[in-house]
């Protein structure tokens, strides 16, 4: 999964708080200066002085003096109302009759199904969860003045704060209700669209039905390559758009060691000469992202292979992220790793050196931070995930993948003074744009060196204990292929803790979309307020196009102001369109284009600014954490909650004072 | 209120004259042909929408045909179907450049549902997958993955474009060339022939068995023919339109024949099989060549006529001849001095063809080329000398403007079996298909087997007594000079195969066996058996792999003629010698104590430098 940034709520929440406090401020100096002008043009202006001030003076009490209770009946009002207009119902419909006709449009064939079903439910309910906040919020108020029954309303003794409040919780109330059943709905659309059962292919559900496989060539009878210690191999039947291989691996362990997870799918067990345990056990290869369970009964070839139902596909991975990673260039000096000129640059690539430079330094360090034991729990295996990127700059061997390799390091606080732990490194075949899982044996064999380099001793140590005695670790990331490069982001490499509850992750999916559902519901409301329905619409809908492209458009005001964008910004866009002057023609230098360029700076300067006022749903999505299977981590969350807390604070108090400044509130 | 009402009066009315001309226009197609008669003209011209729509093959009109997903997706955009399009492959270029497979494929499949009518997305898309897609996988079972993902995008186009040929014709493309002409078409090709669920899923479409070859299983170029012989079924029974030229569109179908022997060769011992393949290939290419072809300025021909036209041609100029005996001989001694041949050029004529070295044949074609240009002028004097001749003159200007028209048509016709190479594969599947061919092909891949395994020598037992060897397994090398040897009298019998194709296999082999020698340490042959191959790649400067070439051989014998002697050889060896030899006696007398004398070395190190 992309991973972009790695929030911190604690660093993120100092930021914000004094975003929100600056536009706080602004938005005060701005609104008394406003309402001071509109209540001279109207007052004169010696009465518009007390009028602004008579309204800064009530909103004290009028904030402190808000009664739930009053809110509580308010909200309940707005229920009703919001019951009676029939949008929930429309919605509900619209997300039924969507849910009913969405396997129509779902790729029955498609290599990851999980995540067509999760991001189709996740984004049909956004969208329908959204516009009905929208529809909800842009004409209650509107209507309710329009049709005079607000007077049935403010003439009780009721505050404008409450009005406001009131309405975003009915509202908010209302949408949290449908949310809740559209996401239980969901659940079981897409636990009931996803599980599958699948047969042995064969004349009997027996182990006769498997053939063996050749040593030397390691194909099946497709002639795809089989797992390493495969000697038997089968296939399930094509259901739900995909078989599964079936093999029988020969899993050679120590006396002494664990016996095999699941016990059910062991087929024979022999001890060998040397004292190691075989265990020739009947696993079904794992396509798309889920595996079957097998049960074996009975004992050689007669014995039964029964397959169980899918699994795998509703996981909630809680990763464990490196806090730093340092690319180095063939040399060994510091660099953003080697871009090798994909469009997308969001891996950097280490190379494996080549014929003259065959030590090649190229690495990318992960340094994990809090790697404790307590993390992970008393394991003998830690199980690393990569999704690695791969570049080959010849054709080398086809039929091999490339070759990478990773190191642990220990990541001392003084190198000078304090010894290091280094482990052998562990090569392993890459396999792109797929998820690998290594499990690393947490005895490494290594050596322990000393700061200038001496061998102090050589043998097996702990990860935990040795390596990580601080709770520090560094694992390096090496191509051992030449001239052939492995890609890799921060994302992409990470040691699996534990797994989250699926459900609960959802309901962390959902939650996401209930802070978007509030905040629509609390602009709606306040611009409610001052503006009429059609236009609160419009606005609403404008902020939700930009809160969904908020990083987007920053970054390419950025690029416009720094100059590094062809085209400029909108003026010089406009004069290049009626001149007919494409994006890369160089305007004649002299003080227009300056003019328009320095103007352009300004504008696009103040777009940026502006996008501020627009939520981030880049922060509220968590999308793409259910689709991919990863759990959505604490910080994540109350960032969103914050944000959402930030706008519903700032929207109610617009919206209080702009109630406030009307006739009917008085 | 009174404007109010008859605002909406007008309104209405004005909604009802509107309502004429799009109810005349939007009647279906059906219901004017029903009415009959005189009128049915008129109708059907009024029924534009319905026309246009049959016209561009929009209309899904049996209720079968209809996609509920398509037209759901139609509907649900709001006629924003332009938008809705604009968007949905802004999204699939953006989950492409962010690498994310799945999504660009589910946004495909959305993508596609709302314009399923439009070849190129099909195409386009399609290609995406197979080709551009599949590269960037490492792994050649998810690239293969990728590929079949394109294919099986493009079968889900058919049921909407089900009359254009160009859906097929990209079938057949994606499966012969993607499959069999990558870098990993070994690869492709094996998983392909035990791909059973892949060819489950053609079924629907093309029955399996149709692309099965004895011994060797299910064959991707059999299947891409199977595709093209769909679109020439198409074209033929007038269902579709054919959008290409008949030269091209005639051509893929045996192409892929010949194909598909081409790729059994390359992976298997040539055998009755694979030269059946040929046979099977070289028919279909002979019954291209004997189909009539339209140009687009709609002249028709067909591409084996050449030879008849060049039977008529001998024909005629023999007529023309016999009006004025002995004229042309005579004519053509003029006409060699008139070319300015040369002495060497003259003599390469003298030669036989087959006897000809690469320089020769250079010169050859240089001066036929321009003998042929006189030829002609011939032709006229002929004509024009018996055209004073009252009985024969009107006679000799018909034959001559016959003549002038054969040539002309040679001229066109050729041009176009240029085009695509008839005359070469042709050839190609006579020789193939023959014996001698595949004896050169078999010893050739035995020696690439062992090459494989690294076994380039001979493997031999040594009678002490006798002094002979006695082979027990021939090594790469040897197998190699066998094959060469008899491509040279495949190549001596078909001079005309010294380009193309097959002698790029043959040139590889030639590499390989080169750069096994060099690592055995063994000289190039100077009687190496495809020495003419390679001085005719030299000459036309595709002697990429810079192989020895005669004139390489000459240089090095001769510079070993010029050595004067062994001493001379060696003269740099021996003072070096001397050098060191001075220098341990120097050393000798600083330390007596050593035991190790250096001048006893003295004969074994100059004669290892000797060796």
């Amino acid at each position: 999964m992309v991973v972009e940034s790695f929030p911190n709520f604690v660093e993120w929440i100092n930021s914000a708080i004094l975003l929100f406090l600056g536009i706080g401020v602004a938005a005060t100096v701005l609104g008394i200066f406003f309402g001071y002008v509109v209540a001279s043009f109207r007052h004169g202006a010696f009465e518009a002085f007390y009028i602004v001030a008579q309204v800064i003076s009530q909103a004290i009490p009028d904030l402190l003096g808000t009664a739930p209770r009053r809110v509580w009946a308010i909200a309940r009002l707005a229920i009703k109302e919001a019951m009676r207009r029939r949008v929930i119902l429309v919605t509900f419909g619209i997300f039924a009759l969507a849910l009913l006709f969405g396997g129509w449009f779902m790729n029955a064939g498609s290599d990851h199904p999980d995540r067509i079903y999760v991001n189709f439910v996740l984004w049909g309910t956004q969208l329908l969860v959204l516009l009905m906040g929208l529809l909800l919020s842009a004409f209650s108020l509107p209507e309710d003045i329009k049709n005079k029954t607000i007077y049935t309303v403010v003439t009780k003794p009721v505050r404008s704060t409450e009005i406001v409040l009131g309405r975003i919780l009915g509202f908010g109330l209302l949408g949290t209700a449908l949310l809740a059943l559209m996401g239980l709905i969901s659940f079981m659309f897409v636990w009931r669209g996803l599980s599958h059962e699948h047969q042995v292919v064969g004349d009997t559900q027996t182990v006769a039905s498997l053939y063996e496989i050749d040593p030397d060539t390691m194909l099946d009878q497709y002639g795809k390559r089989v797992s390493p210690g495969c000697i038997m191999a089968g296939e399930t039947s094509f259901d739900s758009g995909h078989r599964h291989r079936i093999e029988v691996i020969k899993d050679i362990r120590d006396e002494n060691s664990k016996q095999p997870q699941d016990p059910r799918n062991i087929l024979k067990t022999t001890k060998r000469s040397d004292g190691k345990i075989v265990y020739e056990r009947v696993v079904v290869v794992p396509y798309g992202g889920h595996s079957h369970p097998v049960t074996v009964n009975g004992e050689g070839n007669d014995a039964t292979l029964t397959i169980g139902p899918a699994g795998g596909y509703f996981r909630a991975r809680v990763p464990v992220y490196s806090d730093f990673l340092q690319f180095h260039d063939r040399q060994g000096r510091e660099s953003s790793g080697i871009d090798v000129g994909r469009e997308w640059r969001y891996r950097s690539y280490v190379d494996g050196g080549n014929r003259l430079t065959q030590n090649s330094l190229s690495r990318a360090m992960f340094d994990f931070e809090d790697f404790n034991v307590s993390r992970f729990g008393d394991r003998d295996t830690l199980p690393l995930e990569m999704t690695l990127s791969v570049f080959r700059t010849y054709k080398g061997d086809i039929e091999k993948r490339v070759i990478g390799s990773l190191q642990f390091e220990s990541l001392v606080d003084d190198d000078s003074v304090e010894d290091r732990f280094i482990a052998e490194p562990i090569v392993f075949e890459t396999d792109e744009y797929n998820l690998q899982v290594l499990p690393i044996p947490r005895i490494q064999s290594g050596r322990k060196v000393s700061p200038d380099g001496t061998v102090l001793e050589e043998g097996k140590f702990d990860l935990f204990k040795d390596f990580a005695a601080n709770g520090k670790i560094r694992l390096i990331l090496r191509c051992e292929d030449f001239n052939q490069y492995i890609g890799v982001a921060r994302a992409d490499l990470y040691f699996r803790a534990t797994d989250d509850l699926f459900w609960w992750n959802f309901v962390k999916g959902y939650v996401g979309i209930w802070c978007m559902m509030i905040i629509i519901i609390a602009m709606g409301v306040a611009l409610s307020t001052f503006l009429s329905s059609p236009v609160v619409m419009l606005s609403t809908l404008v902020i939700i196009v930009v809160g969904f492209f908020t990083t987007e458009i920053r970054k390419l005001a950025r690029d416009l102001f720094a100059g590094e964008e062809s085209g400029g910004g909108p003026i010089e866009s406009l004069f290049r369109i009626l001149t007919q002057k494409n994006m890369e023609v160089h305007l004649e230098t002299g003080v227009g284009t300056t003019l328009m360029e320095q103007i352009d700076k300004g504008l696009v300067f103040m777009l940026e600014k502006l996008t501020y006022l627009a939520p981030d749903f880049g922060k509220l999505n968590f999308s793409d954490f259910l689709t991919y299977g990863y759990s959505v981590d604490q910080n994540r969350m109350f960032v969103a909650l914050a944000i959402t807390f930030g706008f519903c604070l700032g929207l109610s108090i617009l919206g209080y004072f702009c109630l406030k400044t009307r006739e009917i509130a008085k | 209120m009174n404007n109010t009402f008859a605002r909406k009066i007008i309104y209405i009315a004005l909604i009802g004259i509107l309502l004429i001309p799009l109810s005349l226009i939007s009647r279906p197609a059906s219901r004017a042909a029903l009415v009959g008669g005189d009128d049915e003209a008129g109708n059907k011209s009024l029924a534009k929408l319905a026309q246009l729509r049959d016209k561009y093959e929009l209309s899904q009109a049996k209720m079968m045909e209809i996609d509920p997903a398509s037209e759901t997706m139609k509907l649900a955009s709001l006629g924003l179907r332009g938008v809705a399009v604009n968007m949905l492959w802004m999204q699939a270029i953006e989950h492409k450049k962010k690498e994310n497979w799945d999504q660009m494929a589910s946004t495909l499949n959305a993508l596609i549902k709302i314009q399923p009518n439009f070849i190129k997305v099909w195409e386009y898309q399609a290609h995406n997958m197979s080709y551009n897609i599949s590269v960037e996988f490492d792994d050649y079972e998810y690239r293969y993955h990728w590929v079949k993902k394109g294919i099986n995008f493009l079968t889900e186009g058919i049921p909407y474009n089900y009359t254009d040929h160009r859906m097929t014709d990209n079938l057949g493309f994606f499966s012969g060339m993607k499959i069999g002409r990558s870098d990993e078409r070994f690869q492709f090709r094996r998983l392909f022939r035990a791909d059973s669920d892949f060819h489950e899923q053609m079924r629907e479409w093309v029955e399996p068995d149709s692309y099965f070859t004895r011994e060797y299983e299910y064959d991707n170029w059999l299947l891409a023919y199977q595709w093209y012989d769909r679109s020439r079924n198409l074209v033929a029974s007038e269902i579709g339109q054919q959008h290409i030229s008949d030269m091209m569109f005639l051509r893929k179908r045996p192409m892929q024949m010949i194909n598909a022997a081409g790729g059994l060769q390359d992976e298997f011992k040539t055998e009755e099989t694979i030269q059946e393949s040929w046979r099977a290939g070289g028919e279909e290419w002979k019954e291209y060549g004997e189909r009539e072809i339209r140009n687009s300025q709609g002249l028709t021909f067909t591409l084996e006529s050449l030879a008849e036209l060049d039977v008529k041609l001998t024909r005629l100029r023999a007529e023309l001849d016999e009006m004025i005996p002995g004229v042309r001989d005579e004519l053509m001694q003029d006409v060699k001095q008139q070319a300015n041949l040369t002495n060497s050029e003259k003599e390469a004529l003298q030669i036989p063809v087959d006897e000809r070295d690469d320089e020769q044949l250079a010169l050859a074609r240089e001066a036929n080329q321009r003998l042929l240009k006189i030829d002609r002028e011939i032709d006229l004097k002929i004509m024009t000398f018996a055209n004073k001749e009252a009985q024969t003159g009107r006679k000799a200007l018909r034959v001559y403007e016959e003549i002038r028209k054969v040539l002309d048509q040679m001229k066109f016709i050729e041009s176009y079996s240029g085009t695509v190479n008839y005359q070469y594969w042709k050839l190609r599947t006579i020789t193939e298909a023959g014996n001698a061919a595949a004896g050169a092909r078999q010893s050739m891949f035995d020696a690439s087997e062992m090459k494989r395994r690294s076994i380039f020598d001979d493997e031999y037992l040594f009678d002490q007594e006798t002094g002979e060897k006695n082979i027990i397994q021939e090594g790469a090398i040897s197998l190699y000079l066998d094959s060469f040897r008899k491509w040279k009298d495949v190549l001596d019998e078909f001079p005309r195969l010294y380009e193309g194709e097959m002698a790029d296999d043959i040139t590889d082999a030639v590499k390989n066996y080169y750069d096994m020698i060099r690592v055995s340490g063994i000289e190039w042959p100077t009687d190496f058996p495809l020495q003419n191959l390679i001085d005719f790649r030299a000459a036309e400067g595709t002697n990429y792999d810079k192989l020895p070439t005669t004139e390489d051989i000459m240089e090095r014998e001769s510079g070993r003629e010029d050595m004067d002697s062994p001493d001379d050889l060696f003269k740099g060896a021996i003072e070096a010698n001397d050098k060191a030899k001075a220098e341990a006696a120097e050393e000798e007398t600083e330390a007596p104590d050593e035991t190790e004398d250096p001048g006893e070395r003295e004969p074994d190190t100059a004669s290892d430098d000797s060796n």
